[in-house]
């Protein structure tokens, strides 16, 4: 008997899972947005991975020479720079592809800390309710008060700017959305008769939220972090513009765009360039983060 | 309704307190201000002298009792940075600056956010509907310093129409404004957009249809009327945010307003102005949102029985 329970479960476990795939295949195939986001964000990750080996020049290497080169298909432009160069002679495209891994890193990597935060501290608060509810929530509250770049800013102006702090300080100041988002989840998860039911076999508090709370507080995570990357990837570009954010010497978006700031009027490519990849990107997050939203979670519309 | 709005009120002061907390551990537990405020080739008889000044030689808790009791009555200490000047007139003087940005943002983001969701509500999955969905999505999706960046290369560098930053007559407000509206009025379309889909599937619109209405009276007496819950909760949101969440677009412009200070004391590295800015935009932003709140009681009488 025990044997035949085994194997119908193996046998049940696999469709469930592949139909869920097929689901979103085809829900993705009514979606042209949803398609064209992926792809973009797709070249975007592949550029940044490849980095190395598709960038044309090095992203740091000054031609004093060839300092405001002109995009290639503009008189004076060169096809050794497709997109020009910006005033010490960089290589305006490498920049963009080198720069590429600076946003994503940071967008993901911020939303990773926020996420395990939100997520940690929203289960503690929906799960043990009471004090600790109450205590998370009103910090919630707190830094909900501060607009999201002022209290990086703040934190920023402590610690000092760089690469590693900036990942820090844009971790720690966006865990909110998902305590609140989670906690909500679990409120209504804990009532559920499946949590009743593990509680009355003796699963400890551990196990419950591990397999039986958390599995089901997973979409709306997934949608939030996918919004998320795409704010992180925006306040890091304006952190550095304002010259607190990753290092000078590391070509980022942000500071390709700070650097041509001074040059807009006469050589327009050096902020437009890394301002259109920067939008792109955001661009294809925001789609895939309403795809997911409308496929996931319909409930969730106005979040 | 007067416990509602006594309980609502405790709760602010409440979330207050926590920002205070906050701001005091950000400047002073994450290491030494004085530290941080003196060069590095200070002498230690000049970082003994300010530790001093400045009351830092005290125990901790006396310290954030002290920072509290200060600033309860709008004492932050003096700015750093231009001697003898209290930290909170500093703020309370650019303040005007984001206030009059904050308005004018407003009066042209909400209304076209308002027409152009209704719609695209009503002409739903038209062409109409599609562009304005992108259009949105695209205004979202800008950063808000580059589409500065941009506005003032085409308006003020190429076509030399408006200027490109600074402080003064009604000129000088467009490009900002624009910049930081365009935010906004992508997000409230989609917002107003989603608000009134769901208005118009409500029984009482297909009653109103059904008795014969005209769908222009269906529209105005009945939807529209039922969307200012939703428009009241937007409204609270931008005012919210613009009020400190200009810092980019101030920056961008060098628009004197409370956000650029936010940045110009980080960069002088002048705590006491950090400190009350900080403090002043929170405080705006929690007063804000329990006037929101009261506000919900008056418009929706269910939110007073839970």
């Amino acid at each position: 008997m025990a044997e035949v329970g085994g194997t119908v479960e193996a046998g049940t476990a696999t469709p469930v899972v592949r139909s869920q795939w097929k689901r979103a295949l085809s829900s993705l195939r009514k979606s042209r947005a949803a398609v064209a986001g992926f792809i973009v964000l797709g070249c975007v990750v592949a550029l940044a991975i490849s980095a190395n080996w598709i960038s044309p020049h090095n992203p740091n290497e000054q031609v004093l020479e060839q300092r405001l080169t002109p995009p290639a298909w503009l008189a004076g432009g060169s096809p050794r720079h497709l997109l020009g160069t910006d005033h010490l002679g960089r290589d305006i495209l490498s920049r963009i592809i080198y720069g590429s891994r600076i946003s994503l890193t940071v967008g993901i990597l911020a939303v990773i800390i926020s996420g395990i935060l939100g997520v940690g501290a929203g289960l503690i608060a929906g799960y043990y309710g009471r004090r600790l509810d109450a205590m998370i929530m009103r910090l919630v509250d707190v830094q909900l008060a501060f607009p999201f770049i002022l209290l990086a800013l703040a934190i920023i102006g402590v610690l000092g700017p760089g690469l590693r702090n900036v990942i820090i300080v844009l971790g720690i100041a966006g865990w909110m959305v998902y305590a609140r988002v989670i906690r909500g989840q679990v409120l209504s998860v804990r009532e559920q008769e499946f949590v009743e039911a593990a509680r009355a076999v003796g699963a400890s508090d551990f196990r419950i939220i591990r397999f039986h709370v958390l599995p089901n507080t997973l979409a709306p995570v997934i949608i939030v972090g996918t919004f998320a990357v795409a704010t992180c990837i925006i306040t890091e570009a304006s952190l550095t513009f304002f010259g607190l954010g990753v290092e000078a010497t590391i070509p980022t978006w942000g500071s390709m765009l700070s650097d041509g700031r001074a040059y807009m009027g006469t050589a327009w490519w050096l902020t437009t360039f890394p301002g259109l990849a920067m939008m792109l990107t955001v661009l294809s997050l925001n789609v895939i983060g309403d795809w997911l939203r409308e496929f996931l979670d319909p409930r969730m519309r106005n979040l | 309704m007067l416990t509602y709005i006594i309980g609502r009120l405790l709760q602010s002061i409440v979330v207050i307190l926590g920002v205070l907390l906050l701001v005091f551990f950000i400047v002073n537990l994450t290491g030494d201000p004085i530290r941080i405020i003196l060069p590095p080739e200070a002498s230690q008889e000049d970082v003994e002298r300010l530790r001093v000044q400045m009351g830092l030689d005290r125990p901790l808790p006396e310290q954030f009792i002290r920072f509290i009791a200060g600033a309860v009555r709008g004492d932050f200490g003096e700015s750093l940075r231009y001697r003898g000047q209290p930290a909170l007139k500093q703020v309370i003087q650019r303040f005007p600056a984001t206030l009059t940005l904050a308005a004018v943002t407003l009066a042209w983001s909400l209304p076209v956010a308002l027409i152009l969701g209704t719609i695209a509500a009503v002409w739903h999955n038209s062409i109409i509907d599609n562009l304005a969905m992108v259009t949105a999505l695209l205004g979202q999706s800008l950063p808000s310093f580059w589409l500065g960046l941009i506005l003032i290369l085409i308006f003020a560098e190429q076509w030399n129409i408006l200027p490109s930053s600074g402080y003064g007559g009604p000129q000088y407000v467009l490009l900002p404004a624009l910049t930081l509206g365009a935010f906004f009025t992508a997000r409230n379309t989609r917002l107003v957009r989603s608000g009134m889909r769901e208005v118009l599937e409500q029984d009482y619109i297909r009653t109103a249809r059904a008795k014969g209405l005209g769908e222009r009276i269906v529209l105005v007496r009945h939807a529209l009327k039922n969307m200012a819950i939703p428009v009241v909760t937007i409204v609270g949101l931008d005012i919210g945010q613009l009020l400190g969440g200009a810092v980019v677009t101030e920056t961008v412009f060098a628009w004197p307003g409370i956000g650029r200070l936010a940045i110009d004391s980080i960069l002088n590295r002048d705590f006491p102005v950090l400190e009350a800015d900080v403090f002043f935009i929170a405080v705006a932003f929690v007063g804000i949102n329990l006037v929101i709140d009261i506000l919900y009681t008056w418009l929706d009488p269910r939110v007073r029985v839970k």
